[in-house]
């Protein structure tokens, strides 16, 4: 097949999220919404420790675009790859712990992202979705911080609090999607 | 240097010699003829159209031919000279015929007609002289009328062009005003027709103008036919090496555009009319690609028709399963209003004797055709 392939992604943690290929690259200036409009829904994402499924639409201002050299296991297996450094799409390494996600005790209303290790890099980025009480809600937090324990975490405080499944987008590790 | 412009001057109680006053009119009429020659292309400026007339011979049965005239008209010539015939002038059958140029050629050959122009010199006595005085003397601005051989009209362009700082010609160039065809077994010969072209395509050539802008003092600048040409064309070309146009560009009469190159709006894909294609692999979600050079204004709604053709693709298990005999099939398989794909699998497990299933996401196979709508009209 000739042509190209416009990779969807997560601006902040470079999780590919969805992909089209194209037979005449576009003219036009790529932008996230030309192919996700206001946000991209995404249906029946499997859950990852628990048996349920979860569909939400990520906010287009959290998404960015790429057009790279067709490659058709990403257009049918997304979430297994990010945008690595060289701006094309690498495997994530599996196996690889999980990020564990929960709330904060004594606080329905933030969740904390804990990452199995130090990040490599400052400045990880993790991305929080959910709609379970409002569609296309969204919840962001770009900062890691340390706790005493020296454990990562980054917290997410919600609209409203309350038990929730929430896409959780660790740069470096798989998505999660998880009940709390 | 010897090409130099020399223009005279006079002053006050100077003694004019004849060479003088020549000068002056000398360096008027080669100024003209450089104008002529180097801001405007060499052919006929105003009529001289070839006319007939017919009439028959007196003989048992009659044998049909032609008289024909040149219409009065001017043209200005390669050197850059103007030539005028002042009034209707017949083609003199006896000059042809004194030509031989019909010997050996076939009765439907057509003997291109040429107007040259030519000074000639002539005497007057002058208004006011008594005979035996010194008389003033001119020249007329003549013209000859002159015929060639079949296919000597395809080979105009070879004519020498005069070095730049000479004046206009005289007698040296040939300005094609039509063909004619003779019959030279009616005694004393007869033309039998004329007209403004030959079987080999070569036709009259019109005065132009060489410019690289031409820009219009008002809002509109305008191109025109004739309309007694209805199978008239506008033709932009290109000119090769040696100075033969080939044509790139051709809008005919009737509003038929033929062009050797690609055809593009502003951007490309716009052009009103076209259809645009885009094709692809996509997943559930996607809002699918449009064809390269159309934008979301171009597909507004009452503006350009979107086609969507879809395929789903069904892979032999769903992802992640390792085991199991999987049926899948599609559950959902289209788009929305805003050509967001929506595709859904479904897959049965029917090793087991309590089959399950799983519906997941999937990728189609699509094909976008855009009718780009005309301007003011539907696509």
């Amino acid at each position: 097949m000739s042509g190209k392939m416009l990779v969807l992604f997560a601006k902040w943690t470079g999780h590919v999220l969805s992909a089209a290929t194209v037979t005449a690259i576009p003219t036009t200036p790529l932008t996230a919404d030309t192919l996700a409009g206001t946000a991209l829904p995404l249906r029946k994402l499997p859950g990852s420790t628990v048996a349920v499924e979860l569909s939400l639409a990520i906010p287009t201002e959290e998404l960015d675009v790429k057009l790279v050299d067709i490659c058709l296991q990403v257009l049918e297996n997304p979430f297994l790859y990010e945008i690595g450094s060289d701006g094309h799409p690498m495997q994530l390494p599996v196996p690889l712990p999980e990020p564990k996600i929960a709330f904060v005790s004594g606080d329905p209303s933030k969740l904390t992202v804990t990452l199995p290790a130090l990040p490599a890099a400052t400045g990880l980025n993790v991305l929080v979705c959910e709609n379970r009480l409002a569609p296309d809600a969204a919840e962001a937090q770009r900062t890691v911080t340390v706790d005493q324990s020296n454990i990562p975490t980054a917290t997410v405080t919600t609209d409203v609090p309350g038990p929730r499944t929430v896409l959780a987008l660790v740069a470096g590790y798989p998505l999660v999607v998880a009940t709390v | 240097m010897s090409d130099v412009i020399d223009r005279p001057i006079f002053s006050e109680g100077q003694i004019l010699a004849a060479a003088d006053l020549q000068g002056s009119q000398d360096h008027a009429t080669d100024q003209l003829a450089r104008h002529e020659r180097t801001l405007h292309s060499w052919g006929i400026a105003s009529g001289l159209t070839l006319t007939t007339q017919h009439r028959s011979t007196a003989d048992t049965p009659p044998r049909p031919y032609v008289d024909v005239t040149l219409a009065m008209g001017m043209a200005v010539d390669g050197t850059g000279r103007e030539i005028v015939v002042p009034a209707d002038t017949r083609i003199a059958e006896a000059d042809f015929a004194q030509s031989n140029f019909s010997l050996g050629a076939a009765i439907s050959a057509w003997f291109p007609v040429f107007l040259i122009g030519r000074d000639v010199p002539a005497t007057s006595a002058a208004p006011g002289v008594f005979c035996g005085a010194a008389a003033g003397s001119h020249t007329q601005e003549f013209y000859d009328i002159e015929f060639g051989h079949p296919g000597d009209a395809a080979r105009l362009d070879e004519q020498i062009v005069p070095t730049i700082a000479t004046g206009p010609g005289n007698g040296a160039w040939r300005v094609l005003v039509g063909f004619v065809q003779w019959d030279a077994s009616i005694p004393g010969g007869k033309f039998t027709d004329a007209k403004a072209f030959d079987d080999q395509g070569t036709t009259l050539r019109y005065a132009g103008v060489r410019a690289d802008s031409v820009t219009a003092r008002g809002s509109t600048l305008t191109l025109s036919l004739p309309t007694a040409a209805p199978d008239g064309k506008f033709v932009f070309s290109v000119l090769g090496a040696a100075g033969a146009a080939t044509p790139v560009l051709t809008i005919g009469a009737n509003g038929d555009v033929t062009a050797t190159g690609k055809l593009q709006g502003s951007s490309p894909g716009s052009l009103p009319g076209s259809v645009r294609m885009q094709s692809g692999a996509a997943r559930d979600g996607i809002v699918l690609p449009l064809p390269a050079g159309v934008t979301e204004a171009m597909v507004a709604p009452g503006m350009g028709v979107v086609h969507v053709h879809l395929t789903p693709r069904i892979p032999a298990a769903p992802p992640g399963a390792v085991t199991g005999t999987w049926i899948g099939a599609p559950i959902e398989c289209g788009v929305d209003a805003q050509r967001r794909l929506r595709c859904l699998l479904r897959f049965v497990d029917v090793s087991v004797a309590l089959p399950n299933h799983q519906d997941v996401p999937g990728v189609a196979d699509y094909l976008i055709v855009v009718a780009v709508t005309p301007a003011g009209g539907q696509p």
